[in-house]
């Protein structure tokens, strides 16, 4: 069976198993849900495997009944580079899911639609298939975010994800149907990706569109597909739904999710002619992700959060790292563009690996404590051995440090920047150094962000009474864990081969971009020179990873007798857990001495006054700047404005019915006045139900010469 | 050949050491004491060795895990560093990211330890060396990036050895201000003044002392033992940096690179003879100027191109 059709069938089998146990009993329902994911993943992972190393792309169309769309599906690497985290960590994630929440059914079958959505969205090859795909994925998404929707604040979390997924459909929707538009005038009358490669394989078409077309057409997609991939700016729902979903849920969306507006991106580049800012606005956007994202991150009191802009962060490390690929490219930097590129790709399939780690780890942590606030946890590891050794490798791995597989893809960037610092020419190596070091700085915060989590949660005392009661998951949900945790560390050891994998991923990103570029320009083995200079850097994470793990485990045996007693407390006898540093006082002295005022919490202060202060107290409170300081005042202008149209609102059936009826009047009659006009003369869509021919639109030869 | 490598091994094991009894010796000098002999440290070291140990109740395996990772890394970071013109013995494109990030894996662990205490001073101390680290980590990584492209190599053995002699006659206002940056980041790496004193009894004033008071015996020992070696592993950047190497004999030169060690143990000794500790709220913005020195040296650097 060839590969296209595997990895369709293991969506399908997903979704299908999920809905098909609908008709059992609760519990096995759920089981054959979370099995039919694990087992259709495990498929769709290993077919999505062999396609990266595919030499031609492959495309399928089957008829449809919708018009004007076309149920175009195909499979390149570039595809086979996404399905491969959407397959491993939704399996994962879907047998976590079935411990976690229990005997579920309709979640389980909800998980298994948004997997499957989501691989459709990466099949898709037709702007519209693509569309309906990503609404399907949002709204399963949604109905996953909302389901403790008795809390008030998780139906504000799953009102703020709706309403951003939705500015994000809209611009998305203009930016097809301008791309639409335009190759309609030219004659092209689909929204089928092959039918946008005219604009870059003819220089006249992408002429006649122009810089100003173009910049319209990217920059619609930047907002569309940055909403989702939580840019800087466009984040504002992902600490809210992250936060508010169910921690294996909250894992697939920071793991998966999110990338796939990078993907739609890197679709777009490969498809389209990007204008030239493109590099330059998306390395700026990601610097701004990665220094503002672990900012925030470090300050969040809860776990969940704390991890949501961590990938704020690292997706703001992987915009960054592409951009510059591409900007150094254009500077004719092939080679070491390629190495940075290959960095960028790699941190999506390692940031998946660990991030959905992380999360898992928070739910089987929050799971056993009961609470999301890193304040009231503490002493948990040795209460929760595997999840807590889970949380520590994934830290180590997100904070970007060796052994583990975080280090090996930003060790990738920087050795590519390194590079360009070296053979750049003066602007361009200045700006490849103040990325090292801005990249370095967002390491170093990340650093702090991470051990200030692991030490809280997991090591010291409990600082709640319910947290010491907390006890390790059941195996269901620790198994998986483990899986992540030696996805992980596999993916450090192996990290050279992985890189070897991503050839024609880079290959076709190397081709792209440029007006009319060939189809793949050679990128210069650069692919291959990553792959070998990551060798000795995986050896090093193999020894280090041996010998520590070596010689913890021996010092633990030597020390078992060793005799135990308090906490040296420079005297003071009577400490108790209370008095632990916590969360917030871990990030006070960076937050207060070296962030700039606008990205602290909130604080407001009751200084003790006199010679006998009664009271005093600090009250603080982690609010989103970019939320608190535009999007708050700005929407509460329109809902002001928008007041004016609650006349509108009647509340009667009647009513309603008949503004749609005049809604449809009016559309009718605006589509006749324009026919009369004879400005349209392009033919309809074939009739239902017809098996579609291999090209189907009858491309009007006339239109080909306007 | 084999005279370099002995050499090499040698300057390994003695030079943190000798560094150690070096800054002692000169703050005694400074203070009007003989001071102890040079070698104390490894009396003292013996000494931490053969006592036992005693662990706090609330401490996991993470409190084992920091002295040894912070040991492992330091060493790791030895393992690559060349010395005078003799190369590392682990060396490849890239290294640099290596030695950075590896120093940080020790931090990593080190807070960790400090934090599986519980202890609110052991918190306090890891906050501040957490913090302090965020800011060194970029102006060493522009240090690394200025000396790849005045040296125009991959690797730290071909950056730091003979080929630092050229650019220093090419470039040497861009190197002199890396070497400044880089001195700040000694100083506050290293836990010594004018950023933490390391020989504080307050623990309130701590910074890297108050992570490891509750470590005993040979843990302690394994602390010292890393906290040396990257004192040494320091200075050997900056010697690097600093001294140009030329066309010296390698065996010579591995000499001259451990004297070089020595004499920036001797600075540090007579600064903080000379300076007091700044207020911890001052530190940050020394950090800033460290950064900001190597940001000029970027710009000298490619300006001058």
């Amino acid at each position: 069976m060839n590969l296209l059709a595997q990895v369709g069938l293991a969506g399908l089998f997903i979704v299908a198993t999920g809905f098909a146990s609908q008709c059992l009993n609760a519990r096995l329902a759920a089981t054959v849900a979370a099995l039919g994911a694990v087992l259709g993943g495990a498929w769709g992972a290993f077919a999505a495997a062999r396609a990266l190393g595919m030499s031609a792309p492959m495309e399928l169309a089957l008829p449809w009944a919708m018009p004007g769309g076309e149920f175009v599906v195909g499979l390149d690497p570039l595809s086979a580079f996404f399905l491969l985290p959407v397959f491993v960590v939704g399996a994962v994630c879907a047998a976590f899911g079935r411990s976690y929440l229990g005997a579920r059914p309709w979640s389980a079958a909800g998980f298994n639609l948004f997997i499957g959505s989501m691989v459709l969205v990466l099949l898709a090859r037709h702007g519209f298939l693509f569309l309906l795909a990503w609404e399907v994925m949002t709204l399963a998404a949604y109905g996953l975010i909302a389901r403790a929707h008795h809390d008030a604040e998780v139906r504000r979390a799953g009102w703020a994800y709706l309403i951003a997924s939705h500015v994000s459909v809209v611009a998305l929707l203009l930016c097809f149907a301008l791309l639409g538009a335009f190759l309609g005038e030219h004659g092209h009358n689909s929204l089928a990706f092959s039918d946008w490669a005219i604009l870059k394989s003819s220089i006249g078409a992408s002429a006649a569109l122009g810089w100003g077309g173009m910049s319209t057409i990217f920059g619609l997609a930047l907002v569309g597909f940055g909403i989702k991939a939580g840019a800087l700016g466009l984040h504002v729902w992902l600490p809210e739904a992250h936060a508010a979903a169910p921690s294996h849920v909250s894992a697939v969306m920071s793991a998966v999710l999110i990338k796939l507006g990078l993907y739609g991106l890197l679709r777009l580049y490969v498809l389209l002619p990007a204008p030239p800012w493109f590099g330059a606005v998306l390395s700026l956007f990601g610097v701004l992700g990665a220094l503002i994202g672990i900012a925030l991150s470090l300050q969040q009191r809860d776990i969940k959060r704390t991890l949501a802009y961590s990938s704020v962060e690292n997706m703001g490390i992987i915009w960054l790292a592409l951009g510059l690929g591409f900007m150094f490219r254009a500077h004719g930097l092939d080679a070491a563009a390629g190495v940075v590129l290959a960095g960028a790709l790699l941190h999506v399939w390692n940031h998946a690996a660990m991030k959905g780690l992380m999360f898992l780890g928070a739910g089987s942590v929050v799971h056993a404590a009961g609470t999301k606030d890193i304040e009231r946890l503490g002493g948990l590891l040795g209460k929760m051995p595997v999840t807590g050794l889970a949380l520590i490798v994934g830290a180590v791995a997100i904070a970007g440090l060796p052994p583990l597989n975080g280090f090996a893809s930003e060790w990738l960037v920087f050795v590519g920047l390194s590079r360009v610092a070296r053979e750049g020419t003066g602007a361009v190596s200045l700006l490849a150094m103040t990325a090292a070091a801005l990249l370095a700085m967002a390491g170093g915060l990340a650093l702090l962000g991470f051990v200030r989590l692991v030490g809280m949660a997991l090591l010291g005392l409990p600082r709640h009474e319910r947290t010491a009661l907390a006890q390790e998951s059941s195996v269901g949900m620790t198994l998986p864990l483990s899986v992540m945790t030696m996805l992980c560390c596999a993916a450090a050891v192996f990290s050279p081969r992985l890189v070897s994998r991503l050839d024609s991923v880079v290959g076709a990103l190397s081709g792209a971009g440029g007006p009319a570029a060939p189809a793949a320009v050679a990128h210069d083995g650069a692919v291959r020179q990553a792959a070998e200079l990551l060798s000795p850097v995986s050896q090093v994470s193999m020894a280090l990873l041996l010998v520590v793990g070596a010689a913890i485990l021996g010092l633990r045996q030597w020390t078992r007798a060793a005799p135990r007693t308090e906490t040296w407390s420079c005297g003071y006898t009577a400490a108790t857990p209370r008095m632990q540093y916590t969360a917030s006082s871990f990030s006070e002295f960076l937050s207060t001495r070296v962030l700039p005022r606008w990205l602290q919490p909130l604080r407001w202060t009751e200084r003790p006054e006199g010679l006998l202060p009664s009271r005093a107290q600090m009250i603080s409170r982690e609010s989103d700047p970019v939320t608190r300081k535009t999007y708050e005042p700005l929407l509460r202008q329109i809902a002001d404005r928008l007041g004016l149209l609650r006349f509108f609102h009647q509340g009667r059936l009647q009513m309603y019915l008949l503004y749609m009826l005049v809604a449809v009047v009016l559309g009718f009659g605006w589509i006749s006045v324009r026919d009369d006009a004879g400005r349209n003369t392009a033919p309809l869509k074939p009739a239902r139900f017809q098996p579609a021919p291999p090209k189907p639109e009858a491309r009007p030869p006339a239109a080909e010469g306007r | 050949m084999l005279l370099s490598v002995l050499l090499h091994g040698f300057a390994c094991l003695a030079g943190p050491v000798l560094m150690v009894g070096m800054i002692q010796r000169t703050k005694a000098v400074f203070a009007g004491r003989r001071g102890p002999p040079l070698l104390q440290f490894v009396s003292d070291l013996l000494k931490l060795f053969r006592r036992g140990v005693v662990l706090s109740r609330t401490t996991s395996w993470v409190f084992l895990a920091g002295p040894v990772i912070g040991l492992v890394t330091a060493a790791l970071a030895l393992l690559l560093l060349p010395l005078g013109r003799h190369a590392a013995w682990l060396s490849f494109e890239g290294d640099f990211v290596l030695f950075a990030c590896a120093l940080g894996l020790g931090r990593f662990f080190t807070v960790a330890a400090a934090l599986d205490t519980g202890s609110p001073f052991e918190g306090m101390g890891g906050a501040r060396e957490v913090t302090l680290g965020a800011l060194a980590e970029p102006a060493l990584f522009m240090g690394f990036m200025v000396l790849a492209r005045a040296t125009d190599a991959g690797s730290l053995s071909d950056m730091l050895g003979g080929s630092m002699t050229a650019a220093w006659r090419e470039s040497g206002a861009s190197l002199t201000a890396i070497g400044l940056s880089w001195c700040l980041v000694l100083l506050a790496e290293n836990a010594r003044i004018p950023f933490d004193d390391p020989t504080t009894h307050l623990e309130l004033t701590m910074i890297h002392e108050a992570m490891i008071l509750d470590h005993t015996g040979p843990f302690l020992a394994l602390i010292f033992l890393a906290s040396s070696l990257r004192l040494f592993v320091f200075s050997l950047l900056l010697v690097g940096l600093v001294v140009p190497f030329g066309t010296l004999e390698t065996p010579v030169s591995v000499l001259v690179a451990l004297a070089g060690a020595l004499a920036v143990a001797l600075s540090i000794g007579i600064v903080e003879s000379v300076l007091a500790r700044l207020r911890l709220v001052q530190v940050p913005k020394l950090m800033v100027a460290s950064v900001l020195m190597a940001a000029f040296g970027a710009v000298l650097l490619v300006g001058n191109a």
